[in-house]
């Protein structure tokens, strides 16, 4: 059993590498065939910028910057977003307010809010991290709404024959029956904070990857936003499983079997 | 204790007796599930109730549960009025989605003891008492995912034991298992309720399983606005067996009441389609 997981993983491996190796062939072929080399830049030149830019330490500022701000939007707005579901998903009337105004808020996106952001927050930290926090709270709080909304009845039902109080139903059933969904909730906020983060640093950008992506266009240095563009999609996906990994190490026994 | 145990009449001092009394209930607007139903169960007493589908069954133990509330009449166990949900009356579930996903067996047992305050050490002990008497043991530090239809029933009625309720509410609580898992905990139920003096609410729709189990058993007519047609008391000696000649008269009389109702119910589906 034990020999044939691993193969699985072994094969799961070298099929992942493949695929790499077969995207990296892909763009470079595309990369050849442009008649303007300056608009298409290959892996191996967009690869010599990075290393530069890893170099000259701009890489890592501009890293840094950006996880920075994701990580203050993403912790402030999940935070948000689940007291908000939870509210919405307890109390009846806290659900007929709120519900409009969350499906509506949630289908806008964050672009649309850059001006108004501008001039309410200014161009410093707080916009930015504002059209995060915006980014991240509907979808946390629909998801947990859904999961306290959705909790089983016979599970409650239950509580109440041993007596639980409001309170003892809602920290020892409700909450524990609803953290997959607060995790799945979170895990979507967290792809909107990285494609938000590129719209974020266009206000007054000195730094971060989104910076990087934008100011590329100014001097026609595209290998410099297919820099920003890998580096923010390597994040992505490498933030997405360190999330799902610690999640599953400390809520083990909260997500499904 | 085996099955051959004698019920001893244990009265007042458990606590578990329960009355319905004229009881009506309606969702809402909607036409009456109940209409006039009363019956009692004595302390101690293994009381089923039998019934064509969808003549409110659930709904009677959902009254007595607390979970819902009489459009008319009153509900009372242990002597006093229904009003809300309580340890006094626990009730053991069709479905083991009662059951809760995130703790061990161990702890879903435990669970009422959380609630009540009890220490962790206490809780643990009581709760592997409970479990080694329904033969989970061994099993504590799984997940209800990790186990079977039987031994998530199992669970379930270990944790209404643990906490030495004197009523336990069963709905159509082996429904869904297989006959052979459902026969063995028909056997270890009546073992159980009959050592520890229980009253039981058993709610069923299988004639056989009324018979194995009940001390009496209570036909419910056909809905809407279902009642208690008559009730049998069922005489013959535990442990009873499917085969005996008593048991198929039983099983014949019963099922001729059930069918009279299930005949009126679709005169009248008939009646309102015309």
């Amino acid at each position: 059993m034990r020999t044939g997981l691993a193969q699985q993983r072994r094969i799961g491996a070298a099929g992942y590498g493949l695929s790499v190796v077969v995207i990296l062939a892909l763009w470079q072929y595309g990369s050849s065939q442009a008649i303007i080399p300056l608009l298409f830049p290959s892996p191996i030149r967009t690869c010599r910028v990075a290393m530069r830019l890893l170099n000259e330490g701009r890489l890592a500022i501009d890293v840094v910057a950006s996880l920075r701000r994701i990580a203050f939007g993403f912790m402030i707005g999940s935070s948000a977003g689940i007291v908000l579901g939870v509210l919405m998903g307890s109390f009846r009337p806290v659900r007929i307010v709120f519900d409009p105004y969350v499906q509506f808020f949630r289908a806008l996106p964050a672009l649309a809010w850059i001006p108004a952001a501008m001039v309410w927050l200014g161009t410093g930290e707080e916009s930015k991290i504002a059209l995060l926090i915006y980014t991240t709270v509907f979808v946390v709080a629909l998801n947990t709404m859904i999961g306290v909304a959705g909790v089983h009845t016979n599970q409650l039902r239950a509580a109440l024959c041993f007596g639980c109080s409001d309170w003892q139903a809602f920290y020892m059933v409700k909450a524990p029956a609803t953290v997959p969904f607060m995790v799945t909730g979170m895990r979507l906020a967290m792809g909107n904070c990285f494609s938000t983060i590129v719209a974020a640093e266009l206000l007054a950008p000195k730094d971060g990857v989104g910076y990087l992506i934008f100011s590329a266009r100014t001097w026609m240095q595209t290998e410099y936003a297919f820099v920003g563009i890998v580096i923010l999609g390597l994040l992505g996906l490498i933030i997405d499983r360190a999330f799902m990994l610690v999640m599953r190490r400390a809520l083990r026994r909260f997500l499904p079997r | 204790m085996g099955p051959e145990a004698t019920r001893a009449p244990d009265g007042a001092a458990r606590a578990g007796n329960i009355g319905v009394r004229h009881v009506t209930f309606a969702f809402g607007g909607a036409p009456a599930v109940l209409e006039d139903l009363s019956f009692d169960v004595a302390s101690g007493e293994f009381f089923v109730l039998l019934g064509p589908s969808g003549c409110g069954k659930s709904t009677v133990m959902n009254l007595i549960a607390g979970f819902e509330h009489p459009t008319k009449g009153s509900v009372i166990a242990g002597g006093r009025n229904v009003d809300v949900a309580g340890r006094d009356r626990v009730v053991i579930f069709q479905d083991s989605d009662s059951l809760y996903g995130w703790l061990t067996v161990r702890d879903n047992v435990a669970f009422p003891l959380r609630v009540l305050g009890v220490t962790a050490r206490e809780r643990d002990e009581r709760a592997v008492a409970a479990l080694k008497l329904v033969g989970l043991q061994g099993h504590e530090g799984k997940y209800p995912a990790e186990l079977s239809g039987g031994m998530k029933q199992r669970t379930q009625l270990a944790r209404a034991l643990v906490l030495d309720s004197p009523i336990l509410l069963m709905d159509e609580p082996f429904a869904a298992l297989d006959a052979q898992t459902r026969s063995i905990l028909q056997d270890e139920l009546v073992q159980i309720s009959v050592a520890m003096r229980r009253t039981v609410l058993f709610i069923t729709h299988d004639i056989g399983e009324a018979i194995l189990l009940g001390d009496r058993v209570g036909i419910m007519r056909a809905g809407p606005a279902s009642s208690i047609k008559e009730t049998i008391p069922i005489e013959l000696p535990r442990p009873r067996r499917r085969g005996s000649v008593e048991f198929g008269a039983l099983y014949e009389r019963i099922h001729q009441s059930i069918s009279e109702e299930v005949q009126r119910a679709l005169r009248r589906e008939d009646s309102l389609l015309k």
